[in-house]
């Protein structure tokens, strides 16, 4: 009759939580019921689901009896006391002592709720403050969660790495790797279960045909284990293979969206074709619909990569391997077992290798990444100094909320020495008063989960691409965990500091005192103003932090672009190469002209024009270029690096990028005419120092005439502006089909002019797609978006620090002004002005801000240099900052020791000794 | 006592339950008494809660049994009605039929069957 016997976990969580009295039947009964009638009629996993139900249901009934029961009672101080000491004694047998923790523990429970419901202001103030502090801890925690601390989405992340490229001696630059090189590696590394590439140098689209309309999609090319090494099987289909990485390959990988949009989910999809830029594709494989980019690329088409030596046929969309054409990128996944270490020691003899048998290329070497690292880049660095930024938030929560618990120790001193007296030990008190802390907290924390998700929410909605991985921030239960174990770990922080103060009692004093007692106040006097300091302390540490944010933010926005983004919208047009071939360049040039001449006929509109990459859109293109004379000059081919960029004739105009020296591109500068080209002032003053660069020659892609500086236009915020060097769309027409982002200025608001662009377009070619319209401020805020996260949280958060820091000092003074109203009233009868009891009371306040403000700015200049990579041409000691903060609190907290002062002042010495 | 509050519906169903059966006046058959005849389910907790606080009360008293192996070794209680859970009892009648007297023509439903 083994398996008759109910289980004994059950058994046992019963027999040690349920009271004493009723331990003995009611296990008895349950066992009864469940060997006589439920066991031998049912199966025993539904016997034991029985068991367990009941068990537990009976577990809840009697908790929320006795809680229920007890508070119902009248509250006597006195009867909990003798209550307590009766527990005590039973506490002293050890038989009893396993039964009584549940017993005692919601003992404790009930006389927290029951004294926290009897002060109701209390428990509103201590649970909203908290709720702020672990409200944000945890929303910006689900942030560093998911995008930081949640391992990436793929089999085994952490073999995953990136291998990055970069000549010796620039280490820590990234540069992209030659095919020759790739291949090299790929075949003898042994570190690697597999190497893979892919082409992200330029984001690829393709204009997709599908029945009368077109649309873009993204493309990436990839080499064939690209799959493989993220190990992401295709759900259909099968992988591509080392024979698809050739010029004539037309196997394609797509997205489970792609599948849903074009095929309604057809399994039949499989072996089908795509039409992309008039050429067939076939569907090989579907990729499962959770796989996601690394790099948070929205691709829909995966394209093996042109990976064999030497150059594509001519017009293939592919780029040249040799070994100094760098245009691709690396991710690897180590063999299981193989450290960063070993694997980075493998690659360095590699590429040593290498060299040696390419004596005419400077040497380069290529550093292993771990993946994720690589992924989250400096995104990690501001979640963890905004992770940090909170936890101070939090801090200074907690000390006001202890600040409160002792306002309240010193008003129930009386009950706590009667309880005392009646023979309570010191660590049952604190025990007590923990108990309460922490509930408090953990209402704090419950309140503050839902201020989280809220805060996330916001977070969100704020500028979710100011932060990679947005799509794994969630709130799950790790993010729980999370508030539940801060909520814990504050009550217990809060709790301690006062709880131990609270019950260092002298217990005859207490009783004798009659109601509102002095000495309490000055005993707690000294903690207070400590606690008070390092409010007042941590709020400027997180003042300074916002004011070289905020600094740093308006340094940026007010930086000269270059260009003026206003009443401007811009949309990407791609002609395919297949329509409109290079070798055509006529074609594709009247295509171009007619298409702007009809966009500048649209009513509203001022000057359009297009160019191969927007500014602030980060570095692209980035080639090498020979300066005629000097390198002449020095006899032998100087090599400096420009981004390249392909204009039109209007581009300059529409974007209001003023000409400093020279002309503008022109219709004369034809693809037959002589080639030209145009700089920027970085270049002149870099590489033309007293020459005229107008007449001069520069290599790129051949010789060109150098015939217009233009003033310099960033490539992002926070970017050295880089050499750039124009070239004019109609020279370049014949060279590669490059897609061209429009800019279209009007006179009045420009974001209706779609459709008029799209029906222009129509009129034109049907099949040519508007991609990625929007507008140029939107474009200048993305490359914003970052400061401004980090700068409007770190302004939040320091603004909660110093409206909790005030709310310190205001309650300090208001409780030491409503502790001394006797003595106050006795200086105002004695003849003390008005204004001399007012100044007393600010200075007290004034003097723990004081020596707040001076620690608080003492940590900042040690604290701030972990910002050094977030702030822009701002020391982050700047002493007018940390001037101002400290001007600032000071003027803000003396206007808030006003207050309670004035309200001293007022006394009126009658109303005191009626009162006596 | 000082207790003038009246009986609450389930402790009334439990005293009533109690005298209804002669005997084995343990939980699980003062709980089986209650659902045959009020025909649904009533939780355990439910019903060891209110014998608890019925005996606090002094309604009720209750006795242990033998130990019993199918018990695991362990008892049973035995309740009986104490003189003053029958005066509680007699008060709530007491007080609900004063409660109903005249109002029988307002709420009695009409019996489609007559008299039972």
């Amino acid at each position: 009759m083994s398996n008759a016997t109910p289980p004994y976990v059950l058994t046992f969580l019963l027999r040690h939580t349920l009271p004493r009295i009723e331990r003995e039947r009611v296990i008895g009964d349950l066992s009864e019921e469940y060997r006589l009638y439920i066991r031998p009629l049912q199966s025993r996993f539904r016997a034991w689901i029985w068991y367990w139900k009941e068990g537990l249901s009976l577990l809840m009934a009697y908790t929320i009896s006795r809680l229920r029961r007890n508070g119902r009672r009248e509250v006597s101080i006195v009867l909990d006391a003798r209550r307590f000491r009766r527990i005590n004694k039973r506490l002293d047998h050890d038989d009893d002592r396993k039964g009584n923790i549940m017993e005692a523990l919601i003992q404790d429970i009930r006389f927290a709720l029951r004294s926290l419901r009897r002060d109701p202001k209390f428990l509103l103030a201590a649970g909203l403050t908290l709720a702020i502090g672990i409200g944000a801890n945890t929303a910006i925690f689900s942030v560093l969660n998911g995008v930081v601390l949640k391992p990436l989405p793929y089999e085994e992340p952490g073999q995953l790495v990136k291998l990055d490229w970069n000549p010796v001696g620039e280490d820590g630059t990234h540069h992209f790797m030659t095919g020759m090189d790739f291949i090299d590696l790929r075949e003898r590394s042994e570190s690697f279960a597999s190497i893979s590439a892919y082409y992200d140098y330029r984001e690829w689209g393709m204009d997709l045909t599908a029945g009368d309309g077109a649309r873009r999609v993204i493309i990436m090319p990839i080499s064939s284990d690209y799959c493989r090494t993220l190990g992401v099987d295709p759900v259909i289909g099968q992988h591509l293979s080392h024979d698809d990485e050739t010029a004539e390959n037309r196997n394609i990988l797509i997205s489970h969206r792609l599948w849903q949009e074009e095929f309604a989910g057809d399994p039949g999809a499989l072996g089908s074709s795509l039409r992309l830029d008039n050429e067939d594709f076939m569907v090989t494989g579907i990729l499962p619909a959770d796989f996601r980019e690394p790099f948070d690329r929205d691709v829909d088409v995966w394209l093996p990569l042109f990976l064999q030596p030497g150059a594509p046929p001519e017009g293939s969309r592919f780029s040249q391997n040799s070994r100094d054409n760098y245009y691709l990128s690396l991710i690897g996944r180590l063999r299981p077992g193989v450290t960063l270490d070993t694997a980075q020691s493998e690659l360095n003899s590699l590429v040593a290798g290498i060299d040696e048998v390419n004596p005419d290329r400077d040497p380069w070497r290529t550093t292993v990444i771990p993946l994720d690292a690589a992924v989250v880049g400096r995104s990690s660095s501001m979640l963890y100094l905004l992770l940090a930024a909170v936890a101070l938030v939090l801090l200074i929560a907690c000390v006001n909320v202890a600040n409160l618990s002792l306002v309240r120790g010193t008003s129930r001193e009386r009950e706590l020495a009667i309880r005392s007296a009646l023979g309570s030990g010191r660590a049952r008190l604190i025990r007590q008063l923990l108990t309460e802390s922490v509930i408090i907290s953990v209402i704090g924390g419950l309140a503050g989960l839902f201020l989280a998700w809220g805060g996330v929410r916001f977070l969100l909605m704020i500028r979710p691409d100011a932060i990679p991985r947005v799509d794994s921030i969630s709130f799950d239960l790790p993010i729980f965990l999370y508030a539940m174990g801060i909520s814990l770990i504050t009550g217990v922080f809060f709790g301690v500091i006062s709880a131990f103060r609270s019950t260092r009692l002298d217990i005859e004093r207490s009783l004798q005192e009659t109601g509102r007692s002095s000495s309490a106040g000055a005993r707690h006097r000294q903690l207070r103003g400590i606690l008070v300091i390092s409010q007042v302390g941590l709020a400027i540490i997180l003042l300074v932090g916002a004011a070289l944010l905020l600094q740093t933010f308006y340094r940026l926005n007010r930086l000269d672009l270059g260009f003026d983004p206003e009443q401007t919208v811009t949309f990407e047009l791609n002609l395919p190469a297949a329509t409109y071939p290079v070798v055509e360049p006529a074609r594709r040039l009247e295509f171009s002209r007619e298409f702007l001449r009809r966009l500048e006929s649209i009513p509203g509109v001022q000057h359009a024009g297009a160019v191969s990459r927007l500014p602030v859109t980060g570095q692209y293109h980035s080639w090498g270029y020979v300066i005629r004379h000097e390198s002449e000059a020095a006899g032998e081919t100087i090599w400096h690096l420009a981004n390249i960029r392909i204009a039109t004739e209007g581009y300059f105009e529409t974007l209001g990028i003023d000409l400093l020296a020279g002309r503008e591109f022109s219709s004369a500068d034809l693809f037959d005419a002589p080639p030209v080209a145009m700089v920027n002032q970085a270049m002149v003053d870099r590489h033309f120092q007293g020459v005229d660069p107008i007449g001069q020659q520069i290599f790129e892609g051949g010789w060109r005439e150098i015939v217009g500086v233009v003033e310099d236009v960033r490539i992002g915020y926070r970017d050295e502006i880089p050499d750039r060097i124009y070239m004019p769309y109609e020279q370049w027409v014949r060279d590669r089909p490059w897609v061209m982002s429009h800019v279209i200025t009007g006179d009045g608001p420009v974001e209706g002019l779609i459709e008029a662009i799209r029906r222009e377009l129509a009129d034109i070619d049907q099949n040519l797609v508007i991609f990625n319209f929007t507008t140029m401020d939107r474009i200048v805020g993305q490359a914003i978006a970052r400061e401004r996260f980090a700068m409007v949280l770190m302004l939040a958060f320091a603004c909660s620090a110093f409206i909790l820091a005030l709310v310190g000092i205001y309650g300090v003074l208001s409780y030491s002004v409503s502790q001394r109203y006797r003595e106050i009233g006795i200086r105002i009868a004695l003849g003390a002005g008005s204004g001399k009891i007012r100044s007393s009371i600010i200075r007290e306040g004034m003097i723990l801000t004081t020596i707040g403000i001076i620690i608080g700015l003492g940590a900042a200049f040690f604290l701030t240099t972990l910002m050094s990579s977030l702030v822009y041409e701002i020391e982050v000691t700047d002493p007018v900052t940390f001037l101002m903060v400290a001007v600032t609190l000071s003027i803000v907290s003396w206007v808030t020791c006003f207050i309670p002062a004035r309200r001293a002042a007022r006394t009126d010495p009658m109303e005191i000794m009626r009162t006596e | 006592m000082g207790n003038t509050s009246i009986l609450g519906e389930f402790e009334q169903l439990i005293l009533l339950a109690i005298l209804r059966i002669s005997g084995e006046t343990h939980t699980a058959a003062i709980r089986q008494e209650i659902m045959d005849q009020i025909g649904r389910k009533v939780s355990r907790g439910a019903v060891y809660t209110t014998l608890d606080r019925l005996e606090n009360k002094g309604l009720l008293s209750s006795v242990m049994g033998e130990p019993r192996p199918v018990r695991s070794g362990r008892a049973r209680r035995y309740y009986a009605v104490e003189p003053d859970g029958l005066e509680a009892l007699n008060e709530a009648r007491e007080v609900m039929e004063k409660m109903w007297t005249g109002l029988e023509p307002l709420i009695m439903r009409p019996e489609p069957g007559g008299i039972e």
